[in-house]
């Protein structure tokens, strides 16, 4: 039959012409200059509405303006950032790609992802939020501080259990340099995200958590939760009577989950310095203010060279604490 | 509460909410529909586009295109063998013998009623008992989740089809599948030869490949054998007689539906195979499940509406998500500087009740648009295979790679496809190869966090009432299936071939 026929040929003729024109390939050369001459794209490797996504989003769409381009959010999730990273080390650095970055991916670059990337690999453009993380406990819990946790870690080894995300993730590494610097053996269980967490907690399932203020704030509000301390370097400002880490006696931890921006290494100038100066405006605008006053974020900004020595500091710490957890 | 439900009612009918809710109804019964698109992604694809809206406006749009999702995830199984999401396998079950007998409006006219239904009962329990079955659900820790996904497993028993033996090797091989990738607990890598296998195999190209693809290479097949089966389809809806002999299992999948979705993070999917297996065991004529049995298209469906009403308990008032999905609805609240969680009721009670009476006034539109839309879906089977086969091909691949953005997964789904296939040539049932990988995770970590909590000791499965009593359940059902089977058997040979 004639029809038949037809309707195949005009088939495949469409499914061709639809998978040819996902082949395009943008030809037209970045010039410094104008920069930017087109959409910029930000990559981010957790999923749509998660804290860096909905930060990346505020940020663009004040950046867009400053820059006379639009600028979008893609998510590419998975390998624990990895997938995101190796995408942005397909493309040239030119400028029209950039990507966030967290602590958690630093993190990664020391365990998961240690064989496929460098930290040399990327350049900073700019740090935006620093959250420290907290020590939390259910409001009924017989543990009011820091101290008599470990007073009972101590007398009992391996009885207390302290649940948070990952293993050798930063906040099981607070956690086991807390005990090691009290000699005492706690145990450590490796919990899925922030949500299973709480839940943990306040079902009694877990004595503590390790986990970050912004998670628990809701039920700190609602008499649910009691955070012990947080990994700060001075007191926050939504909680004054929640003491650090540090000024408790433990100097070295001070650790915060940050988030930023990176390029590929190789980035013209001229570029980076329109990003930045863009990123850094988007920070002072009254809707992005208001915004992280929302969420109880204080403002962490850092320019290029602060953010990179920030996070090499972050990545050898980590470093270090991996080292010693691998013994 | 009588006046704060008027008042969401009243909220919700303004007509930008109205607009929102037809809107994600019609988004989400397409996404439900289309095999490999999921309600989670097309949220999370919108998520975006809701950053303008007006708070309720958003989140009325998005509850109810997660809630749509389920209504339409059941026509593609019904018609053409292949679920438009995971919790719509056992649809097909029965669903598309009915087709085949030319009966494809009777499946789906149940499977709306069901959905309706079980909808509607979920929604009044939302509504009448979030805050006191939220506290309970919290109390599940890793030995009743543990428990639970045991307990999900041991449906596998009655999905079996003819040789439960060969079903225990389809779930044992599905739960290999879910080793690989970095091991959440010591953070090694199981392998992980690529870096798109740290998180595991997913389970959208797993499902596209072992139902959607697989049923393309077997069409193939007949294709070139030259045998395509024709149907003759009448479009004769169930009468109100089948509908009522249908309401128990539609209570049924309602209960267990609303149960699964409460339990944060137990999987939504495994609802509607758990209310078909319960089904199934407990109906008079279990041997005739599989050939076409209306009961065995509404208990699932009714499960799998429920689980989004029952998977927003723990949302609204806990802040914590029943569900992937529901996850993403987070989001939804947080962009518009919101936080899902016990203060949200007493700060935003118009917000809540707003989404509650969404929810009502949703489930009654997707009624209508699937009842209406039934005689359109039904000319589906009359398609011609030659046409559909490659359009579905298409999607499924689309599918799988839109996902994730990574077309790693699309090559996943093609050897899936090819399981799928290979299983299907020799007997092998596919379905509990999604059940595996959809409990699989939750069943490992959990064993594991157990005995970490415990220090290494067993007794927490049996000291911990609930997840006893879940165990229990689980071996008492599978004892029972093998029992019945091997009787069975023993009654066919008795009777003389």
């Amino acid at each position: 039959m004639k029809n038949k026929g037809l309707i195949s040929l005009t088939l495949i003729c469409m499914v061709v012409a639809l998978a040819l024109a996902g082949c395009a390939k943008s030809t037209a050369p970045a010039q410094e200059a104008n920069f930017p001459a087109k959409t910029i794209t930000i990559l981010n490797s957790s999923a749509a509405g998660s804290p860096t996504d909905v930060m990346a989003r505020q940020i663009a769409r004040v950046a867009e303006k400053n820059l006379g381009q639009a600028m979008i959010v893609s998510n590419l999730t998975g390998g624990s950032g990895g997938v995101m990273l190796a995408h942005l080390m397909k493309e040239k650095s030119d400028g029209y790609i950039i990507a966030t970055l967290t602590a958690s991916q630093i993190a990664a670059l020391q365990s998961d992802l240690k064989t496929h990337f460098k930290f040399e690999d990327f350049e900073f453009l700019a740090n935006i939020q620093s959250e420290p993380y907290a020590i939390a406990v259910r409001s009924d819990s017989p543990f009011k501080s820091i101290n008599d946790m470990m007073e009972y870690a101590k007398a009992n080894p391996m009885k207390l259990k302290v649940g948070g995300q990952g293993t050798g993730s930063a906040l099981h590494l607070l956690v086991l340099e807390l005990a090691e610097a009290n000699n005492a053996k706690i145990s450590w269980i490796p919990l899925g995200g922030g949500a299973e967490s709480v839940t943990s907690v306040l079902g009694g399932n877990m004595d503590v958590i390790s986990t970050a203020p912004a998670t628990v704030s809701q039920y700190v509000e609602a008499g649910q939760i009691r955070m012990l301390a947080v990994s700060a370097d001075k007191r926050l400002a939504g909680y004054k009577d929640v003491p650090t880490l540090k000024e408790l006696g433990y100097p070295e931890l001070v650790m915060t989950q940050y988030r930023g921006f990176i390029a590929k290494k190789g980035i013209p100038a001229g570029a980076k310095a329109r990003l930045v100066d863009a990123i850094h405006k988007a920070t002072e605008d009254p809707g992005f203010q208001n915004y992280m006053a929302q969420n109880k974020m204080e403002n962490a900004y850092m320019g290029p060279e602060q953010f990179t020595a920030y996070a090499k500091k972050d990545f050898e710490l980590i470093g270090k604490l991996l080292g010693k957890m691998d013994k | 509460m009588l006046e704060s439900l008027m008042a969401g009612f009243e909220l919700v009918l303004q007509w930008q909410n109205l607009m929102a809710i037809v809107v994600g109804a019609v988004v989400g019964y397409a996404a439900g529909a289309l095999p490999g698109l999921s309600a989670g992604m097309a949220i999370a694809l919108l998520l975006p586009f809701t950053f303008t809206l007006p708070p309720l406006t958003s989140l009325v749009l998005l509850t109810a295109l997660y809630a749509a999702a389920e209504y339409g995830g059941s026509i593609t199984s019904i018609t053409i063998n292949v679920p438009g999401e995971a919790g719509s396998a056992p649809t097909a079950f029965d669903g598309y013998p009915l087709t085949k007998q030319g009966f494809p409006a009777k499946a789906l006219g149940i499977s709306i009623i069901a959905s309706l239904f079980g909808g509607l009962l979920s929604t009044g329990a939302l509504i009448l008992i979030s805050v006191p079955v939220a506290n309970f659900a919290i109390k599940f820790g890793p030995p009743e989740y543990f428990a639970l996904g045991i307990f999900g497993l041991s449906m596998v028993a009655s999905l079996g089809g003819k040789s439960w033996l060969k079903g225990l090797i389809t779930v044992a091989f599905g739960l290999l599948i879910t080793t690989v990738g970095i091991d959440p607990i010591s953070g090694i890598g199981r392998y992980v030869f690529s870096m798109s296998l740290f998180e595991g195999i997913p389970l959208i190209p797993v499902l596209v490949g072992l139902f959607a693809i697989s049923e393309v290479f077997m069409t193939l097949e007949e294709m070139g054998q030259g045998s395509l089966p024709y149907f003759k389809v009448s479009g004769a809806l169930p009468t109100m007689q089948e509908v009522l002999r249908c309401k128990i299992a539609m209570l049924r999948g309602s209960i267990i539906g609303f149960i699964i979705g409460v339990v944060p993070g137990a999987g939504k999917s495994v609802a509607s195979f758990i209310a078909y297996g319960e089904q199934k065991r407990s109906s008079k004529n279990p041997e005739q499940y599989g050939t076409g049995v209306l009961e065995g298209v509404a208990a699932p469906e009714a499960a799998n509406v429920a689980v989004v009403a029952g998977a927003l308990v723990p949302l609204l008032s806990l802040g914590i998500p029943g569900s992937a999905a529901a996850a993403i609805l987070i989001g939804a609240f947080t962009i518009q500087g919101l936080q899902p969680g016990p203060l949200l009721f007493v700060k935003e009670p118009g917000l809540v009740y707003g989404i509650f009476a969404a929810l009502l006034l949703g489930n009654i539109i997707m009624f209508f648009m699937g009842i209406l839309g039934t005689p359109v879906w039904t000319k589906i089977v009359t398609v011609s295979k030659e046409i559909l086969t490659p359009v579905v091909l298409a999607m499924v691949m689309f599918a799988a790679f839109a996902e994730s953005g990574n077309s790693f997964h699309m090559w996943l789904a093609l050897i899936f496809g090819f399981v799928g296939y290979l299983m299907r040539k020799f007997d092998f049932p596919v379905a509990p190869i999604v059940l595996s990988v959809v409990l699989g995770e939750m069943i490992e970590t959990s064993f594991r966090r157990t005995l970490m909590m415990s220090e290494g000791s067993y007794d927490l499965f049996v000291t911990r009432p609930f997840a006893l009593i879940i165990l229990f359940i689980a071996f008492a059902a599978l004892a029972y299936q093998v029992y019945r089977g091997i009787n069975d058997h023993k009654k066919t040979k008795a009777q003389g071939c």
